[in-house]
């Protein structure tokens, strides 16, 4: 999730100021005399953030699609104004043209104010986008201020000839906002197209060829923090007619290509083996390749959009996107012994039963599968961190289509423990009272890469104070820590050591009993982002499995007295062991909590926050002496 | 006549002889009161030293030092006893005990073997031992008449007797010996009659209340439920044989089980800062509320003490049953077992 947030802020990209597939034909006539009978009617009932009106009118003809939006939209609030007051407008492919009628705010007096065309700016969508090449235009709205509206009215026409995805459009009949009145009509001719309306507020009439719907005020879709939008917001969506099996035969098609022009391949495979005997010693060699030496170039331009690169031109320019590389991976892996399965997936979406119409345009990024000694691996070669042998964590739990026959969509398996982590602790009490603290912490798989995905593009000295700030927010404030990276950063990708050194000034009476508390800092640390705040339906936790070893010695003035407390907490949403030793007058604890990838529903989230609490309380080592 | 046979005490009597005089009674039967019985051992080989020199016999006195305490060993010394001092009896002329004597030895050897046996028990209370501890010294003390009345008729048939009377380190056993006895005997008494008994919980029963659900087994040794006296908060008290231990449950509002137990720690190594404790943690079957099982032990020359407490916590409360254990008996006894098996099975219902 972290790391899909990352990717989500190359949303901005760059911005330019001119692009020649948009135009504008702005008049203060048609829809704006429209919006103003409309705003006039509202008579000034609104209160918050509202879609007053939207129609979009959709006529397709063979492969060309006009697609006509007019909105108008409500900010009751310099708040509003400021988060939403610029439009935005995706473009598709290359030959796609739009001309915008209306952009225009619109004060309760009926002043209309129209943006000034020199004004809209074009960004990248998204530097990952793997299927498309979608560029968006921001339109900031001129004239408006609390209170006022917001009308726009453009035209879409796409020409599907380049899109190899095939035609789908989804058209949602909500927003996080109230949607006051809508209007949807599709029409086609030269193409046979399926409908679906997934929202039962919209009322759709089903002519031939054509379909109508509508819908008035539609409450607001209330969002909850883990959940994907695309899995909740419900419309009208269109799609060319299509089996699952004919999405898999064109996405294979256009896949294939890749292997037409390959010849190199037996010589990168060649030199990755070379002196390898074990095979999962060849996987991980060609898997590193692919995914470190092959750079991670987004090449969903037109012709491209679906179908990759041969595996000679990205062997040659040592880049690709993530079906150049998959699809190099395949052949490479395919060398190797194995029978892999590219899979396509959709990075935002975890509800399979929501890809209601057979169609490409669900999804943005493949990966690919394979089964070796009763065991399924999925390798993501965008992914440089991850070992093979495990799934990148930010493609699990996401809905994906294996490009097999008889295929339907279905979710990437989690991992039962995706973090995982161990933590040793040698404690020893000195005979001033101060005491010396030496840590070890080893993340394993998902984690050891998120550690070094974070890490990576620092040097090493920034590593360490990075590491170090870590250290200071969730164990102690103190500055005489001294850490090292036990691991390289590009090691073998399975775990990630991390070593601490510290020593604390006295704080103990040495002339007392002992009577201390020692925590688990990283567990705690851990478990309190775990706490589900607010929810409005399941959430799903990702599985954590700690272990902490801990030696403490206070043989320096002390015997021990008890032991810390034995724990064995079994629940259903985990489970935590605990078990104290005394040897040689040193105190041993090994603690465990495992807690599986698991869904939480609504009706349980109170007693899981207050398993997470329980469970934190109870992590304390108590330790407890008498002078010796 | 036997010879070889350590108790006999058979041959001519030749007066007169040298032995201590005879003695108040009650100074005798307080030297033995006053010294819980240990000094009747010591009595009666020294009796039986004196019988030797009246006796001018062969005996071995000190074997009869087993003699109060050893049940097999009075099958043969109360019989050569009863023969010696009925031949000195009729030397001087003095009347014999005759079936009497057959009475109080017979009287002794079982009383002697039932304490045995009661000593083995675990539930037998500490009354019982009190009674059995005054019928005893109560025998022994006939004994001492009945040497007492041959004494008395030497030393006023022959020269007084010249050794002391009473020697130095008797005085303290019977004065502030007695002073301790009786100070027991009535605090025992007074424990016993001012404790009032609800209910006897026998072994292999269960205590449930089923107003709060609170269960517990109870094994090996009698639990005796009591009213509570001592400790006003408590929901309910209990006590084991001979007060070896004492158990209370006890109801908490708003407080933590570790808040609980670290106090209860506190509290234990107040009493003995030689405790050794484990503690343990678990949730509750199906919930979130937490089991805590503390276990304090120290075990001595002397016995064992402990102090146990096992928390169960709900969603309103706490409860806690808490045993505080101050026993003579050895860490595998049965009331040791008892009070661990009631920790570890206290629940609700």
């Amino acid at each position: 999730m972290k790391r899909l947030m990352y990717f989500l802020l190359l949303l901005t990209g760059s911005l330019s100021y001119a692009d020649n597939r948009l135009t504008t034909a702005l008049s203060e006539q048609g829809f704006v005399q429209e919006a103003k009978s409309i705003i006039y009617a509202l008579e000034g009932e609104l209160s918050e953030t509202s879609n007053v009106f939207r129609r979009m009118v959709i006529d397709i003809n063979g492969d060309i699609v006009v697609k006509r939006v007019q909105e108008i939209w409500f900010y009751p609030d310099v708040v509003s104004v400021e988060d939403y007051g610029t439009d935005v407008i995706y473009m598709g492919q290359s030959d796609t043209s739009i001309v915008v009628n209306v952009a225009a705010s619109v004060q309760s007096d009926g002043t209309v104010t129209m943006i000034d065309p020199q004004t809209i700016q074009f960004a990248e969508q998204d530097a990952y986008n793997t299927f498309n090449d979608t560029k968006v235009a921001y339109l900031p709205i001129p004239g408006l201020t609390k209170g006022s509206f917001t009308v726009t009215d453009y035209v879409v026409t796409e020409n599907l000839r380049l899109n190899q995805g095939g035609y789908s459009d989804a058209l949602w009949a909500e927003h996080y906002f109230p949607l006051l009145s809508i209007d949807l009509r599709v029409r086609w001719q030269n193409i046979d197209l399926v409908t679906d309306n997934s929202h039962p507020m919209l009322k759709c009439d089903q002519q031939v060829q054509e379909v109508h719907c509508v819908g008035s005020n539609i409450p607001a879709l209330r969002a909850t923090n883990n959940a994907f939008m695309r899995d909740k917001l419900r419309g009208l969506s269109v799609a060319r007619k299509a089996s699952w099996d004919d999405v898999i035969d064109s996405m294979l098609t256009l896949y294939q290509q890749a292997f037409e022009d390959a010849d190199k391949v037996d010589r990168l495979y060649d030199q990755l083996s070379a002196g390898k005997n074990r095979q999962e010693d060849i996987i991980d060699a060609i898997f590193r390749f692919v995914s470190e030496d092959i750079r991670y170039v987004s090449l969903s331009t037109a012709g491209h959009t679906h179908q990759p690169h041969s595996n000679n031109s990205v062997i040659a320019n040592r880049y690709g996107d993530c079906k150049d590389k998959t699809a190099l991976l395949h052949a490479l892996l395919v060398k190797a012994g194995l029978n892999p399965t590219p899979v396509l997936v959709t990075t935002y979406r975890a509800d399979a039963g929501r890809l209601v119409l057979p169609s490409l345009g669900y999804f943005n990024h493949i990966v690919l599968c394979f089964d070796r000694n009763g065991q399924s691996f999925c390798l993501d070669p965008t992914d440089r961190n991850t070992h093979w042998t495990y799934t990148s964590d930010w493609i699990q739990g996401k809905v994906s289509l294996a490009l097999n026959h008889g295929s339907i969509p279905s979710v990437i398996t989690s991992a039962t423990y995706r973090w995982q982590m161990n933590v040793d602790t040698q404690i020893t009490l000195m005979p001033d009272g101060g005491s010396r603290e030496s840590e070890t912490r080893t993340y394993f798989g998902e984690y050891a890469s998120l550690l070094r995905y974070q890490l990576e593009n620092a040097t090493g000295d920034k590593q360490l104070e990075s590491l170090e700030k870590q250290f200071r927010d969730v164990v102690a404030d103190v500055d005489n820590v001294d850490v090292k990276i036990l691991t390289p950063i590009d090691g073998d990708r399975l775990t990630f050591k991390v070593s601490t050194e510290v020593s604390f000034q006295p704080y103990l009476d040495v002339e007392a009993p002992l009577n201390l508390t020692e925590y688990e800092y990283w567990f705690v640390d851990e478990l309190s982002s775990l706490a589900i705040q607010t929810a409005t339906e399941p959430v799903e936790v990702q599985g954590f499995l700690f272990n902490s070893r801990k030696s403490i010695d206070f043989s320096s003035h002390w015997r021990v007295t008890k032991t810390t407390p034995e724990l064995l907490f079994e629940h259903r949403f985990g489970r935590i062991v605990r078990e104290s030793d005394v040897q040689n007058g040193i105190m041993k604890v090994n603690t465990r909590i495992e807690m599986p990838h698991q869904t939480v529903a609504i009706e349980d989230i109170d007693e899981f926050n207050r398993f997470i609490d329980k469970v934190s309380d109870v992590l304390d080592v108590r330790l407890y002496g008498a002078l010796r | 006549m036997t010879q070889g046979t350590p108790f006999d005490v058979v041959g001519e009597l030749k007066l007169p002889v040298k032995v201590t005089a005879p003695r108040l009674f009650i100074f005798d039967f307080l030297l033995l009161f006053g010294s819980f019985g240990i000094y009747t051992p010591f009595w009666l080989v020294g009796q039986m030293r004196e019988i030797k020199k009246i006796g001018e016999e062969s005996f071995k006195p000190w074997l009869w030092w087993f003699v109060p305490f050893i049940g097999l060993t009075q099958f043969w010394a109360l019989p050569s006893l009863n023969r010696e001092l009925n031949r000195l009896e009729r030397k001087l002329d003095l009347p014999s005990w005759q079936q009497r004597y057959s009475v109080w030895a017979a009287s002794i050897i079982i009383l002697t073997f039932l304490n045995n046996y009661l000593g083995r028990l675990e539930e037998t209370p500490l009354t019982i031992f009190l009674a059995f501890y005054l019928i005893h010294i109560s025998l022994w003390s006939l004994l001492i008449l009945r040497i007492r009345r041959i004494k008395t008729h030497l030393q006023s048939s022959q020269d007084p007797a010249v050794l002391n009377k009473y020697r130095w380190w008797e005085w303290p056993i019977v004065t502030l010996g007695t002073l301790i006895v009786v100070s027991l005997c009535l605090f025992i008494l007074i424990d016993t009659t001012q404790t009032s008994v609800i209910k006897t919980w026998v072994p292999s029963s269960t205590f449930v209340d089923e107003e709060t659900g609170l269960m517990f087994p109870v094994e090996s040794v009698v639990w005796t439920q009591v009213e509570n006296e001592d400790d006003s908060d408590a929901l309910f008290s209990f006590v084991g044989p001979d007060a070896e231990f004492y158990a209370h449950i006890f109801e908490y509002k708003e407080r933590s089980v570790n808040d609980l137990a670290k106090n209860r720690y506190a509290e234990a190594v107040d009493l003995n800062n030689a405790f050794d404790c484990v503690e343990t943690q678990s949730f509750i079957a199906g919930t979130l509320n937490v089991r805590a099982e503390q276990r304090c032990l120290f075990s001595g020359v002397l016995g064992v003490d402990g102090a146990f407490s096992t928390f169960l916590e709900t969603k309103e409360q706490t409860f806690e049953l808490h045993i505080i254990v101050y026993s003579t008996k050895s860490m595998n006894s049965k009331l040791i077992s008892s009070v661990r098996k009631a920790a570890a099975g206290f629940r609700l219902k």
